[in-house]
This record gives C-alpha cells, structure tokens and sequence, in this order.
C-alpha cells in the first residue's frame, strides 16, 4: 500500500520536474531567440517566468523532503528521489542563466549579434540540444542519452573557448574600437557554456540513478 | 477433468453390475427352489418306502435301534426319525431314541398327524445345520398311528449355490472389462470429432482463422463445425476490414504534414505521429508513456489541460525550439466518446515557420516596391512644385526641368510595367503557348534589339552559335530574357566591350552563355541579385537607370522553361551568365 503511494508520488514528481525543465527550456529558447532578434518584449517575458520557475523549484524541493520523510525510502527509491532534488536545482540555476541570457537583450542590439565574430547560434543550438537530451535522460531514465549528453559537453565548451579567443583577439588588434556589445556576447557564451554543464549534470545524476555509480568529474564513462 | 472415454465408463460399468446381480439373484433363488423341490419329492419317496417296510421289520420291543433303520435308509446322509402320536421317539437314524425328547412340538409332525403330510426347513436342534423335514403319517403294525419323518441335510444345495455365486463373479469380472473396452472405443470415436473441433477453435482463438475443419462422423458435431467456421469466416471478414480500416487511417495519420498528438484522460500519449514526432523532437517510444515527460512544452500541456476542462477546441501559437526554431500553431481538442464521457485530448500541430516566412517575404516586397515607387514620385513632385512655384521660367530652363520629369516617369513606368510583367509571368493559369524553335534566331532577334544600346557605348555583340538549337519555347518571352542579360552586359560591362553571347549543346541541353569584360559582381551578392529591386550598388545603379527586376525576370522565364539560370564573375574581368535548358530533337 505505502509502495503503491510512494510510486504515485514519484511520479508526480517527475511530472513537475517535466513541467519545471519545460519552462526552462522554452524560456532559453526564448531567450535566446528574443536576443536574436532584438525583441525586448519577449525578453521581459522571460525575466517574469523565472519567478515561476523559482516558486516551481521551492515546491517540489518541499516535496521531495516531504516524501522523503513520509516514506523514508532506501536504495533505489531514495536515489529517485535525491535525483530529483539535485536535478530540480539544477533547473533553477538554468533558469537563473536564462534569465542573465534574456537581460542581455536591453544591451545588444540584434545587429550586434548577427554580426558577431562568435559562433553563438551554433553554441545555443547545441547548448539546447543538451538541456532537451538531458531531460530525456532524466524522464526516461535512458543511460544512452546521458552519454550523449556528456559527450556534448565538449563541443560546448570548446566554443566557449573559441568565443573566448575571438573577444581576446580583437581586443588586442582593435583595441579601443572594440564594441562593448562583443563583452556582452562573451558573457551570453559564458552562460550557455554554464548551461551545457548543468545540462551535464542532469544526465551524471541519471547514471547515478540507474548505476549507481557517481560520473562527475569522470572524462570517460 | 475426466476425458470423454471415461466418463462413459462408470455407466457401462453401473448397468453391467445391476444386471448381473439382478440375474444373478433370480438365478440362485429359482436353483435353489429347484434343488429343494427335488429333495422334498425324494423325502417324500423315502417316507413312503420306510412306511411300506416298516411291517416286516416291526420290532418286539416297538423301538428301532439307530442301526436297524439305518438298514432301512440304505443311505448314510438320510436321516429317519420314528413318531409316535404322542410325540415320543421311537426310531432315529442318528441318535438312540431314548436319547431323544418329545418331538410332538415339531411342525413337520403336527401337519403329519393332521393332514397326512407335512414339511419343514430348520436348523435341526440335535444335528445342527439347516435341514428339510419331510413327515408322512402311518400305522404301526398295532394299527397305531405313526409317523415317519425323513430328512436330509440343505448344506449341499448351499454349497452349488456358492459355486454358482463364483461363477457369476468371474463373468461379472469378464463383463466389467468388456464393458470398459467398449466405453473406451465408443469414447474414442465420440470424443476424436470433439476434440478437433476443440482444436480448431482453438485455432480461431489463436488468431488463425484461415484453415477449415471437416467433421463428417456425427450429425450434430458437424452442424456444430459447420457453424464454427462460418463464425471464422465472417470474423475473419470483419477483422480484415477493421485492419483495413485501422491502417488506412494509420496510414492517413502518417502520412499527414500536419502533427497529431492525441493523450488518454490519464495524460498518457496513446498516438502520435511521424510528423509531431519532428516537430516536437520526439525519439524513442512515447506511446503509453506519461505526456508531460515527453512533451515538455508548457503551452501545449496546457492547451490539451484546458480544451479538457471548457470541452471545447483550443487554439494557440507555440515556438519550438529543436531541432531548429519553429512556429507551430496548435488546436487542442478534447476527445470524448459515444457517451460523452472524458477521454482525453487530440492536438494537431500546423509548422507556420514556412508561412511566416512567405509573410515575411510578402511585407518586404511591398515594403520594396513602395520605396522604389516612392523615389521617383518624390522627384517628380518636386519638379512640378519647383515649375509651379516659378511662373517666370524661361523656355530652356523649362525644359531642362521637364526634361528630368520625363526621365523619373519613365522610369516609374518602367517599375511599373516590369513588375506588371513579372505578376504576369507569376500567374498559376499562364498559357506558355510553347512551340518548337530555335534559339539561335531568337539570339539574333535579341541582339538587333540591343544594338542601338550597345553603340551608345561602343561595345558590340558577338553572336556565336552553332545552330539549329532546338527548344519547347515562347519566342518572345526568351527574347525579352536575353535582352535583359545582354542589355546588362552592356549597361554593366566596359565600355567599348565585346559582349558574346554564345549557344552551345552539351549532353541533352543547350546552354546560352551572355560574357561580359566588365568589373564583375562581388561574391557575397552574387546569389542575390535575382531577387526583386536587388542591386549591387544601389547609388550607382539610380544613374544607370535600372530597376533591379530585369535579372527576376530572367528567372522567371528560364524557370517556366524549366531551364535555369547560373552566374559566375570574377571581380575586375567581366561576368558570365549562363541559361541552360533541355533539348528537343527537331
Ligand atoms: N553583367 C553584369 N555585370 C555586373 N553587374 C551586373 C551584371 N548584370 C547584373 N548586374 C548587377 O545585378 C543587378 C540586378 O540586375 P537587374 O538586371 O536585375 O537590374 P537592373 O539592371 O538594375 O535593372 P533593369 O534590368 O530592370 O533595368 C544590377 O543592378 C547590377 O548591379
Ligand atoms: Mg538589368
């Protein structure tokens, strides 16, 4: 009977964690594209939807530790539900980046980022492909799409690299000419490089859940 | 569970024991009425006999000794008692007389007395085991009555009946065995026809409905047979269809560009198809599974929630983000069975990126042709307003001023019929009126009509074909579309140039090459310039004059003769433009 509950309740949780990694990854999406196209409407919207995404996380953080202290579960059950909390805050943190990303929008106009030196349309596009993959992972408990998702990272982190490069260059050939739009840009590349990794996390918790066995800070798994 | 040839057993076997024991029975009462009868009638001879005897051998004493009358018998298992009236013994076979009590109480002794006769059946109080009295009533040689009693023992009959119980115990045993063979066969051949009826509806059940039986031994299992495979073989018609129908419109769902995404009462997707798949970015298995972890999207969870809870369609526009940035328009609807009860919700999911585009392309070439209208009519106004302003002109200034007029309404005219033109070669019912001609006459055609042009600077033309070069073609609309190329040539090319314009066939196709010597298109505009009002240099381009459709209409009219049009330019040498179209044999 208390296993019957506690299953219903895992699953409801999972479903608001599903909700919850919808939001943020819409809201990026947005985000992103509002920065695309200069479109400050549309950035505000995101900025508003991270107070939901905050309320979203306090509440199943209350209830996991809720379930946790009904049901006391032990070994798989209780990874389930620690997944979920780590997971849960991993979103919230996304959704702080979002919302960094779509405060850009006021600074940077679109024309600055289609004219960007940087490679942040591709970036973003991998950098969502993660964050989609990572709540896969998580929703399906799909070991292989975790990998996949680790494995991404890489390609992420080295654009951030490269945007790096880029910025550093031209402030050293260009030097006072170089557009403060360009450190703006950087820091949009630094939040998608942070989002790749939580995304990152996400899919190390998902093999944790299901092997039991902790990635983090593992280059091969 | 007894199989058929065993249930029959119990029966035989019941009805073969009940009618041995019945048999049996009457069989042994009838024997032993038989036997008895046969002894009594001995007794009787016997009695009879001794009566007769009893003269001669009439004691002095008037008793018999046991030996005496054992000489009378003659047969050791006979037993003969002498009776007087009075009861007292006064003879026995067995037993001295004197030993014996009164037997007046016998009832063999007091029928004797009485009716002359008598018998009885008893267990004999001196011998011991069941005997058969027979009395007969005499005279002793004094004249007094007397009666003789013979007897014999009974165990003998008892023992032929035991003998004839026996008997009937085998024979019950041979019958039992018979009667169990018998069931077994009769079984075999009841049950072998139920049993493959029972096969085959197993068949059916399994799904395969395709093989018939044939039962031909018993009526009624035949009837039944026969009704078992006409039922197959309309299921089997009704499950055809209903697959039929069940892939036709899987098929329908599968097919369709639009996505359809429909979720239980319970939010569990249970179908969705290969175009929602896409457009959600869906791999892997969803049906069955929970919406919510498969669909992220907030906007359509929400929009399936509420057209549940109004019961009514829900309409809204989405963004998608993978796998690339997609408008999609979506109509939630709930799904309701015959009863109107809750089953959940179907969304269907329209890609608008396509159309938004289209619109966005639309809003830019109107946005084009009000600004390119908008530039000469400014100028015009402002000349008329200049003439009006300034009554005291004199003649050549006047016509210096209307001079420039006349130039920007020319021009507005030229906008105005090539776009009329384009909209004309855009229209879905054109009558191409294609007929079979050659392009080097049309070539030829092209370039007289340009040679005014090119003498105001200088250039010629060099026509260099190596015809006939036979295409499906409209004459004019090909000449309108290499006077366009080669008007560009020279208004773009150097001055002084030779322009060559060059038709060729290579493999099926003839290709028409218009080469100019002049500074060339750079290449980042070299994919553009067959857009509408596109120019390379828009500033220089307003004194040349040109509109920026002459190369869309070029496009236009290559694409209607489904050919197609390429450019290759290498800056500060010149440009080719290159049409190839496919070839007609003459
Ligand atoms: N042979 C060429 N050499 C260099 N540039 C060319 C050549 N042909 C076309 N172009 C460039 O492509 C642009 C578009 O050409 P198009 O024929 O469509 O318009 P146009 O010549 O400006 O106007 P119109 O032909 O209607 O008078 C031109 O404005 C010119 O900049
Ligand atoms: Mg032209």
């Amino acid at each position: 009977m208390a296993e019957q509950h506690f299953h219903r309740e895992i699953s409801e949780l999972k479903s608001q964690v599903a909700i919850l990694g919808g939001m943020v990854e819409g809201g990026i999406g947005r985000a992103l594209k509002a920065l695309r196209e200069g479109n400050l409407a549309m950035a505000q919207e995101v900025v508003e939807s991270d107070k939901v995404i905050d309320e979203i996380e306090v509440q199943i953080e209350e209830a996991c530790l809720k379930v946790l202290a009904l049901y006391q579960p032990v070994a798989r059950d209780l990874r389930t539900v620690i997944t979920i909390l780590k997971v849960t805050n991993d979103l919230e943190s996304m959704g702080d980046l979002m919302e960094s990303i779509a405060n850009k929008v006021a600074l940077v106009d679109a024309e600055n980022f289609e004219r960007s030196p940087m490679k942040l349309g591709p970036m973003a596009d991998k950098a969502m492909e993660m964050v989609h993959k990572a709540l896969d992972c998580l929703l399906q408990e799909n070991v292989r799409v975790a990998r996949e998702v680790h494995q991404l990272d890489e390609v992420v982190d080295q654009y951030h690299a490269e945007n790096h490069k880029t910025v550093a260059d031209g402030i050293n050939s260009r030097g006072d000419k170089f557009s403060l739009a360009e450190l703006k840009l950087l820091s949009v590349s630094r939040a998608l490089e942070r989002i790749a990794d939580l995304a990152t996390h996400i899919a190390e918790d998902v093999i944790y859940l299901v092997e039991a066995k902790i990635v983090r800070h593992r280059k091969v798994i | 569970m007894i199989r058929l040839k065993w249930k029959l057993y119990p029966s035989y076997f019941v009805i073969t024991f009940a009618v041995l024991i019945l048999v049996g029975l009457l069989a042994r009462a009838e024997l032993r009425a038989v036997y008895l009868k046969q002894l009594r009638l001995d007794l009787d001879h016997r009695c009879t006999s001794v009566s007769l005897l009893l003269a001669h051998t009439w004691p002095e004493t008037g008793i018999y000794s046991s030996y005496e009358l054992k000489k009378l018998a003659m047969d050791p298992t006979l037993r003969i008692t002498l009776i007087r009236a009075d009861g007292v013994v006064v003879g026995d076979t067995d037993k001295p007389a004197e030993s014996l009590k009164n037997h007046s109480d016998r009832p063999e002794f007091i029928e004797a007395l009485k009716s002359g006769t008598g018998s009885s059946i008893r267990d004999s109080a001196s011998i011991g085991h069941e005997m058969l009295y027979v009395a007969h009533r005499t005279q002793d040689p004094q004249g007094n009555p007397l009666v003789v009693r013979c007897s014999m023992g009974m165990n003998f009959i008892r023992a032929e009946l035991r003998r004839f119980s026996f008997t009937l115990l085998w024979s019950f045993l041979a019958a039992s065995i018979l009667a169990a063979v018998a069931s077994w066969f009769v079984g075999a051949r009841l049950s072998r026809p139920i049993e493959q009826l029972s096969m085959q509806a197993k068949r059916f059940a399994e799904g395969n409905l395709k093989e018939r039986s044939h039962i031909g031994t018993v009526k009624e299992l035949e009837v039944l047979n026969s009704s078992l495979n006409e039922m197959a073989g309309l299921l089997e018609k009704r499950l055809d269809h209903v697959i039929a129908q069940r892939n036709e419109h899987e098929a329908v769902l599968h097919s369709l560009a639009e996505g359809v995404l429909a979720v239980n009462d319970r939010h569990h997707i249970i179908s969705i198809n290969p175009s929602a798949e896409r457009m959600l970015h869906i791999v892997g298995q969803p049906i069955g599974q929970p919406m919510v972890e498969w669909i992220r999207n907030p906007e359509i969870v929400e929009a399936l929630d509420k057209s549940r809870q109004i019961g009514a369609p829900v309409t809204k526009e989405v963004l998608l983000y993978l796998p690339e940035e997609r408008v999609v328009r979506i109509v939630a609807a709930p799904l309701r069975d015959n009863g109107g009860k809750d089953r959940g919700a179907v969304c269907v999911l329209f890609d608008m990126t396509g159309m938004r585009k289209l619109e966005q392309v639309r809003t830019d070439f109107v946005a084009n042709v009000s600004h390119e209208l908008k530039t000469p009519v400014t100028a015009i106004k402002g000349f008329i307003e200049t003439l009006l302003d300034t009554p005291d002109l004199d003649g050549e200034q006047m016509r210096e001023f209307l001079g420039l007029t006349n130039k920007h309404v020319v021009r507005l005219q030229q906008i105005i019929e090539n776009l009329l033109f384009l909209s004309h070669l855009e229209r879905p019912d054109l009558d191409l009126q294609l007929v079979s001609l050659d392009l080097v006459q049309v070539a030829k055609r092209a370039v007289s009509a340009c040679e005014s042009l090119a003498a105001t600077k200088g250039s010629k033309i060099q026509l260099i074909g190596e015809g006939p070069a036979q295409i499906q073609g409209n004459g004019a609309l090909l000449e309108q579309c290499l006077v366009n190329l080669v008007e560009n040539a020279i208004k773009y090319g150097a001055s002084e140039d030779t322009i060559e314009l060059a038709i060729q066939k290579s493999d099926n196709k003839i290709l028409v090459t218009v080469t100019d010597h002049g500074e060339g298109i750079p290449r980042e505009h070299l994919q553009r310039i067959f857009e509408r009002f596109y120019r390379v240099d828009r500033a220089r381009n307003k004194a040349t004059g040109g509109t920026g459709l002459g190369l869309a209409i070029v496009k236009h009219i290559t694409q209607l003769h489904k050919g197609r049009v390429d450019v290759s330019s290498e800056m500060g040498k010149g440009s080719t433009f290159t049409l190839s179209f496919p070839e007609t044999n003459p």
